[in-house]
C-alpha cells in the first residue's frame, strides 16, 4: 500500500450497514473502506451511525463511531443545505435539518472539498436510491468530480483488486454482492418491502455479477 | 353485490379465493403444460423438479392451489396409488432456514398424519423393518428411531424433536442421543418424513404415493445472506437427491423478466438449479389469453346462465375495450379492473329505476382512466 493514492469518499450510513458483516478474503469490507479509501464524512454521519447501530453486528463496525468521529468534515464554504443542494431539485423539498440530513451534509463535504482543491475527486458511496433519483443524479451530471457508488460498487473494486492479487475468486465476490443485496431484508421489515423493489434487488444483483464477470476476464490475465 | 350484474360476489379474486374448487379459466397452453408434468409424474417414478417462473400475478400461486386440488382426489393411475401435493411457502428468516421450511412442512403433512402413516407401516413390516428401511433411507439412527416409532402416544414429544426441541427427559422417553441441530439433522427427518408418505398410505398391501412438494415465493432467497443461503439450498438439495423417486418438486419463483434464467440462477444458487429437469414459464398474456380467460370466468360466476351474453354485464364492444385495457396485464390485473368497475356501476344501477341493459363503451370510457390510475397508484 506504500505507493497506493487513496481515492477520497464519502460514506452514507445505509451503505455502513449493508456492508456491515461482508468479508472478503476473511476482512471486513468496512475495514477495507477504512484502508483503501480517504473517508470524509458529514458531521451529522456519526449520531445517525449510533442511532443505527442495533442494525450491525460486526466487530469492526464497533470501530466505526470512533473511526466517523475522526474523518468528521466540517465545510466552511458550503454550510447551508437549501442554498447548495436545493438547485439539483427539481422541486426542492424543506431542508428541515433532520430529514436526509447525512447525505445532504456529505453532498455538502464532497463538493466543498472539489471546490476547494482539497481533493481531485470525491466518490459518494450510498445505497439510498431515492436520494439518488432525488438530487445525487443531477449533482454528479453538474459536478463530474463527484462520483456515486454503491455499496455493489465498493465490492467489485475491490473485488477486482483482490482477484488479481488471487486472495479470492469469483464465487467469494460473487456471494458478497449477494450479501449486500440481502442486507435490504435485514435493515427493513419484511412485510414494508414490495415485490417490484425485491424484483429491482433481483436484477440489480444480475447486472453487478455480469459486471463481475467483466472484471474476472480481464484479472485472468494476470493469473493465467 | 354483483348479483345485479348476474355474477357472484366473489368472482375476481386477487388470490386464490376460498372456493369449493379452484377453477381454471383461459390459459390453455399453459395448463397442458402442468398437465404434462402430472401425467409424468403418474406414469414414472423418476423424480421431477420444475421451476415455474413468471410475472407477479400471473397465477402460479393460483395454479398450484388448482392442481393441488386435482392431485389430492386422484386416485390409482399408473404407477401410484395417492397424490400427496403439499403446498408451502419458501421461508422467510435467513437465520432459521430450513427449520422455518421444516416447520412449514411438517405442520403442512400434520403428525396425526405422520403417526398414522408410521402405524400403517409397523402394522405392515414391522417396527424393526420399518427402523431399517428409514436407517437405509436417512441413514439417521436417531431421526428412523423416532419415525418408527411414531403414535399418537408419543405425539407430542415426537412433535417436539421433529421441530428441533425436546429436553434430555423427552429424549430419553423417545431413546434418542441428541436433539435435530443444523440443516443437515432436519433435512435427514424431511428424507423420513417423505418415506413415510410415500410407502405408509395403507397398512394392508404394499402402497405408494407421488408426493408433489410445491414450494411458493423462492425469489425471496434473495434476502437470504450467503452464510444463511448456502446451507438452506445444499439441505434443499440433499432431500431432492436422497428422494430420487417418487417426488415431484415445483418451484414457483415470481420475477417480470423470467426468460432471464441467469438473474434467477443468482437468486436460487446452482445446487437447485442443476436440479431442476423442466421449466413452465407463465408468459405475458396476450390479448386472446384475456379475453379467454375473462369469458371462462364469467361462465364460471354467472347466477343464471340463461339468455345471456357471454361478455355480460359488459357489452361487446365495451368487453373489447377492458381486454385493451388489460393487455400486457396478468389475470390479477385484469381481476381487480373488473371488480372496480362493477364496484363503481353498482350504485347506478342500483339507484336507475329500470336496471341498463348492460355496461356501454361509453360509460366504460367514462370509468376507465380513474380507474386505470387508482391501480397504478396501488400497483395494481
Amino acid at each position: 500500500m506504500q505507493n497506493f493514492t487513496r481515492s477520497a469518499c464519502v460514506i452514507d450510513t445505509c451503505s455502513i450497514i449493508n456492508l456491515d458483516d461482508i468479508q472478503l478474503a476473511r476482512q471486513d469490507v468496512l475495514a477495507y473502506i477504512r484502508l483503501f479509501f480517504d473517508v470524509r464524512v458529514g458531521v451529522p454521519l456519526r449520531d445517525e451511525f449510533n442511532r443505527h447501530r442495533h442494525q450491525v453486528s460486526s466487530r469492526e463496525a464497533s470501530y466505526w463511531p470512533r473511526f466517523l468521529s475522526s474523518r468528521r468534515y466540517v465545510p466552511s464554504v458550503l454550510t447551508d443545505d437549501e442554498s447548495v443542494i436545493g438547485p439539483f431539485y427539481t422541486s426542492p423539498p424543506v431542508f428541515d435539518g433532520v430529514r436526509n440530513a447525512g447525505e445532504y451534509a456529505n453532498a455538502r463535504v464532497g463538493m466543498e472539498l472539489l471546490l476547494t482543491r482539497q481533493i481531485g475527486h470525491t466518490l459518494f458511496i450510498t445505497d439510498d436510491q431515492n436520494a439518488q433519483n432525488a438530487f445525487l443524479d443531477r449533482m454528479q451530471g453538474a459536478f463530474p468530480g463527484i462520483r456515486v457508488w454503491t455499496s455493489a460498487d465498493v465490492i467489485i473494486y475491490l473485488g477486482a483488486i483482490l482477484l488479481k492479487e488471487s486472495k479470492l475468486g469469483f464465487d467469494d465476490v460473487k456471494s458478497a454482492l449477494r450479501d449486500v443485496y440481502a442486507a435490504a431484508g435485514r435493515v427493513r421489515p419484511r412485510a414494508e418491502i414490495t415485490q417490484s423493489e425485491k424484483e429491482s434487488i433481483i436484477r440489480k444483483l444480475a447486472v453487478s455479477v455480469d459486471r463481475l464477470k467483466l472484471v474476472v476476464k480481464v484479472t485472468e490475465h494476470w493469473r493465467n | 353485490m354483483f348479483e345485479i350484474f348476474n355474477l357472484r360476489d366473489d368472482s375476481f379474486p386477487v388470490t386464490p379465493a376460498g372456493q369449493e374448487e379452484t377453477p381454471w379459466f383461459g390459459f390453455k397452453a399453459l395448463k397442458r403444460e402442468f398437465e404434462s408434468v402430472v401425467q409424468r409424474s403418474a406414469a414414472e417414478s423418476l423424480r421431477l423438479c420444475i421451476l415455474n417462473r413468471g410475472i407477479y400475478g400471473a397465477g402460479k400461486t393460483h395454479a398450484a392451489s388448482y392442481f393441488s386440488e386435482r392431485l389430492a382426489s386422484k386416485r390409482s393411475t399408473g404407477v401410484y396409488q395417492n397424490f400427496i401435493p403439499i403446498l408451502i411457502e419458501a421461508p422467510k428468516q435467513p437465520q432459521k432456514a430450513f427449520l422455518d421450511f421444516s416447520n412449514r412442512l411438517l405442520n403442512a403433512i400434520t403428525f396425526r398424519r405422520l403417526a398414522r402413516l408410521s402405524e400403517n407401516l409397523r402394522t405392515r413390516i414391522g417396527e424393526d423393518a420399518l427402523f431399517e428401511r428409514l436407517l437405509t433411507a436417512t441413514g439417521s439412527e436417531d431421526i428412523a428411531s423416532s419415525l418408527s416409532g411414531l403414535s399418537d402416544s408419543n405425539l407430542l414429544v415426537s412433535k417436539t424433536y421433529l421441530l428441533g426441541g425436546g429436553t434430555v427427559k423427552d429424549l430419553r422417553e423417545l431413546r434418542l442421543a441428541k436433539k435435530l441441530l443444523n440443516d443437515h439433522d432436519f433435512a435427514l427427518s424431511i428424507i423420513g418424513v417423505l418415506f413415510l408418505l410415500i410407502y405408509g398410505e395403507s397398512d394392508r398391501h404394499e402402497s405408494l404415493s407421488r408426493v408433489v412438494l410445491w414450494i411458493d415465493e423462492m425469489e425471496d432467497l434473495v434476502f437470504f445472506p450467503t452464510r444463511y443461503y448456502l446451507p438452506f439450498t445444499q439441505a434443499l438439495r440433499e432431500i431432492i437427491d436422497n428422494t430420487p423417486l417418487h417426488l415431484t418438486v415445483m418451484l414457483n419463483f415470481t420475477f417480470a423478466e423470467p426468460e432471464n434464467l441467469p438473474a434467477i440462477e443468482n437468486v436460487l444458487g446452482q445446487a437447485i438449479m442443476e436440479r431442476v429437469n423442466q421449466h413452465i414459464i407463465f408468459k405475458e398474456p396476450s390479448a386472446d389469453d384475456l379475453k379467454t380467460y375473462l369469458l371462462d370466468c364469467f361462465s364460471h360466476n354467472r347466477l343464471d346462465k340463461r339468455r345471456v351474453s357471454p361478455t355480460y354485464p359488459f357489452s361487446s364492444d365495451a368487453f373489447e375495450l377492458l381486454i385493451d385495457a388489460a393487455a400486457l396485464k396478468t389475470p390479477r390485473f385484469l381481476n381487480k379492473l373488473c371488480d372496480q368497475i362493477l364496484r363503481e356501476t353498482y350504485p347506478e344501477w342500483a339507484r336507475a329505476s329500470t336496471k341498463p341493459s348492460e355496461i356501454s363503451r361509453a360509460a366504460l370510457e367514462k370509468k376507465l382512466p380513474s380507474i386505470l390510475g387508482l391501480l397504478e397508484e396501488s400497483r395494481g
